[in-house]
Formats: C-alpha cells, structure tokens, sequence
C-alpha cells in the first residue's frame, strides 16, 4: 500500500487522515522519497522539503500561490476550498500514483459526455469549438461556462498551434510564425482538443505533441502575468493566455512528457452560483513523465 | 474565426461604433483611427469573445485613438472580467457607462445577466435589482470588490 506523509495542523491532519486513510497508508515516518500532504505554512515556514510529490494546501490568494509555486518549485497546490479540496487530493494522489497521466479520467471516472477534435491547423478553431460545445447542456451551471471554454480553448489552441511548431522553426533558423497566419501542421504532429462533462463538472483537455510547456516556461509566464497584468508585444502572441485560463479555471493541471507531448486540462466545477466559481481558490497540478532511455532510442 | 464587424455612426464629431463577434489578433480597427471623431462610444454588447490577442490590438489601438473623449457601452460580463484582468483596456480618462453583472434570484433559482450603469455603483457596491420574472431581490452573484476593480481605474 502506498504511504502518504502528513504534515498539517491538527485540525485539517484528523480530516485529511479519515478521509484518506481507506485508500492509503498514513504514515508518520519521513523519507525523501514519500509522497507527503501539507500545508502552506510549513512551506513559508522552511518546516517541510518540497518535492514533486509534495502537496500543498493553501488559502492564500491566486497571485501569492503562483508565487509560491514558483519560489519553492511547487507541483500540485491545493486551494483550501471546503467542500472540495479532499476529492482534489485523494484524484491527484490516484493519478500521481497510478503514473498514468493523459486524459481526465482520473477526474470524472468513466461515465462522461466527450467530444474529440482533432486540428491540423490553425483556421476556424473558433468555429470548431462552439460547434462542439452546443453539444453539452450545462444545466446546473452560473449562466456562462460556454464562454469561458470557447476563451480557454481559443487560448490554448493558439498556443499549441504556434509555440511547438515556431520552436521547430527557430531550430532550424527560420523566423517564427505570426498570430495573424495561419499554420499547418506536418505529418505526425498533432494537436487534439477534448471536452467532457458529468455530474462533477466540465473539462477542457488541449494536447500536443511537443511537450515544450516545462514547469519553469509555464510558471515564469504566470508569474510575469499576475505582476505585470500586460500584453507581451510578441508574433506568437500575447503572452498572456496562460494566465487568462488559469484565472478561468477551477484547477489547471498541466501533463508533460518533455519533446513528446503536453496536455493542458482545466476543470469547472459544476455549480449553479458564479460567485463560487470565481471566489474559489484555484488548484494548480504538475505531472512529469519521465521520458526513458528506450523512449530517447 | 468571425471577424470583427463595425457598425459607425458620425454624428456631429461624435462617434457611435457598434463591435460585433470577436475581438483577436485578426482584428483591424484602422477605420477608426480614420475617422478623426472628437469623441467616440463604443458599443460592446454584441462582442462574443476577447482573447488575449485581441487585448493587446486594443490597447495598441488605444494608443493611436487621438479622440478626446473615449466610452464603453454594454460591456458583456466576460469583457469586465478581461478588463479587470489585464492593464490597459480602458485608458484613464476614458468612461465605461454602463455593462452586465451577474445576479442571481434565488426563488427563480437562477442567474440573471443584468445591465448596470456605473453610476448605479457606488463605493464598489452592487446596485439592488429586482428579478424580471418574479420580482424578488436578487443577489448580486460575483465579489464586489473584484468585479468593479475597473471602476477605480
């Protein structure tokens, strides 16, 4: 059975501990090799090593966790939302555990509405997008999700679309593609949109076969965002679409396998008022595949 | 994706511009610029979507605009939220008049879309408004003091 370190304050150790405890061991012994729930005032406090299997639980404000996850090379931070947070970490405890990382599974199970859209270059993604999302009836939901996945969506397909191919092209010393050309996409690049919804919530996924988005290239972009909160006057975009969908999700959970393949999932949580939408501290997730020798031959 | 339309009215230096669809890196408001109106007032109830592209033309547009006297109408929930995001939307001096905000009614059980003025707002405190089905009050459905943080622009 695997072992789960605890280290929080009382009152949250006795809730994480029954909450956790059918499906894992709760274990008081360090190792630097566990996987280790905590909270963020130990982190501030220098009381606990952050690692990539480390969780930290926080209340503090979006600009201040992205700072903090920047500081301390967080990957998974956990916003301190009470009638969710014990779901979040017992999903991406399975998920880190389990090392199987692609899709949203680990967060809706099976039973799921989906919708795949495969692009194979940068025209009409807009169009796309809307088309598929009349397919899902958000009953249930604030008013508006629709316009936040088409935003979401529009955000990070641009960014699949231009960045991966662009960096091929600067290796190869050519100059980048502009926002306002199109691309096209050769032979085995892909780059894959997946919408799913339950009774949970409603999730984007945004795939490609890149695998450019690191954690320090992801959270350098977020931390310039919150600070500067301005466009970059850059051709491949504005350097600002990360930031736009992280503050339009629920949790954002970025999957990499480096040179291979990135996948970028926001979750809306279902919820009938707007207000507990955007007053819910967001969760931020990190998941690295290692890519293995055999992979690299 | 569906280009920015421009509906234009001049009339007597001022100028009426209806936005329609969606503001991205495609959009080009040189006509605009062209009409060297004193005034002008923007009209943003039928923009669907501004991505962070299209923020950046605006803010470059902005830049180039030389009318004295710039206003926003209608503004859909998903642009103030934009403009409370990023720098640079709205240029100081410049007046957003009216927009939508979420309320929510709950003996109906659901939220509402509704359109404020930003003299309605006062000390960054949501106006009361009535639902149109039932009449009951609603309740304002975002966190005041993130919602009209562009107010204080």
């Amino acid at each position: 059975m695997i072992k789960i370190i605890l280290k929080l304050p009382a009152d949250s150790q006795k809730e994480v501990q029954d909450f956790l405890s059918p499906h894992f061991l709760i274990s008081d012994e360090e190792s630097v090799d566990e996987y280790v729930i905590t909270d963020v005032h130990y982190v501030l406090n220098n009381q606990v090593q952050v690692t990539p299997r480390t969780f930290v639980i926080s209340n503090l404000s979006d600009q201040e966790n992205v700072l903090l996850i920047h500081k301390y090379r967080i990957h998974h931070l956990i916003g301190k939302n009470p009638q969710v947070y014990l779901d979040e970490i017992l999903d991406n405890l399975r998920k880190l555990t389990s090392k199987q990382f692609w899709g949203f599974k680990h967060y809706f199970g099976e039973n799921l509405q989906e919708r795949i859209i495969s692009f194979s270059d940068s025209t009409n993604i807009q169009e796309k997008m809307t088309e598929e999302l009349s397919n899902f009836q958000f009953d249930g939901y604030f008013s508006s999700p629709n316009d936040y996945l088409r935003l979401m969506a529009n955000e990070l397909l641009s960014n699949s679309l231009y960045k991966g191919p662009n960096k091929k092209r600067l290796e190869k010393g050519l100059e980048s593609s502009d926002r306002r050309s199109p691309v096209f996409l050769k032979g085995s690049d892909l780059v894959q949109a997946t919408l799913g919804a339950n009774d949970k919530g409603v999730a984007l996924s945004v795939q490609d076969s890149f695998g450019e988005l690191t954690h320090e290239i992801l959270i350098t972009n977020l931390v310039r965002s919150f600070e500067e909160k301005t466009p970059l006057d850059k051709k491949d975009g504005a350097g600002l679409g990360l930031y736009l969908t992280y503050l339009h999700s629920n949790q954002l959970i970025v999957n990499l396998k480096p040179g291979f393949r990135t996948e970028v999932i926001c979750i809306i949580d279902k919820n009938k008022r707007f207000l507990n939408y955007k007053s819910r501290i967001r969760s931020f997730h990190f998941f690295e595949e290692v890519v293995s020798e055999k992979t690299h031959a | 994706m569906k280009r920015l339309t421009l509906n234009k009215k001049l009339n007597d230096g001022v100028l009426h511009v209806q936005l329609i669809g969606n503001i991205d890196e495609d959009t080009d408001l040189t006509e605009i610029l062209e009409t060297k109106a004193s005034e002008v007032i923007f009209d943003f109830d039928q923009v669907e979507l501004i991505n962070s592209c299209g923020i950046r033309e605006w803010i470059k547009f902005l830049d180039n605009l030389s009318a004295e006297s710039v206003q926003y109408e209608n503004c859909p929930q998903i642009i103030i939220e934009q403009i409370n995001m990023v720098h640079g939307f709205i240029r100081p001096g410049s007046k957003l008049n009216s927009f939508y905000a979420p309320y929510y009614c709950e003996d109906c059980d659901k939220e509402r879309k509704t359109r404020i003025t930003s003299n309605d707002v006062k000390s960054k405190k949501a106006p009361k408004m009535n639902c149109p089905d039932c009449g009951s009050e609603m309740e304002f459905d975002a966190l005041e003091a993130t919602y009209f943080n562009f107010l204080g622009k």
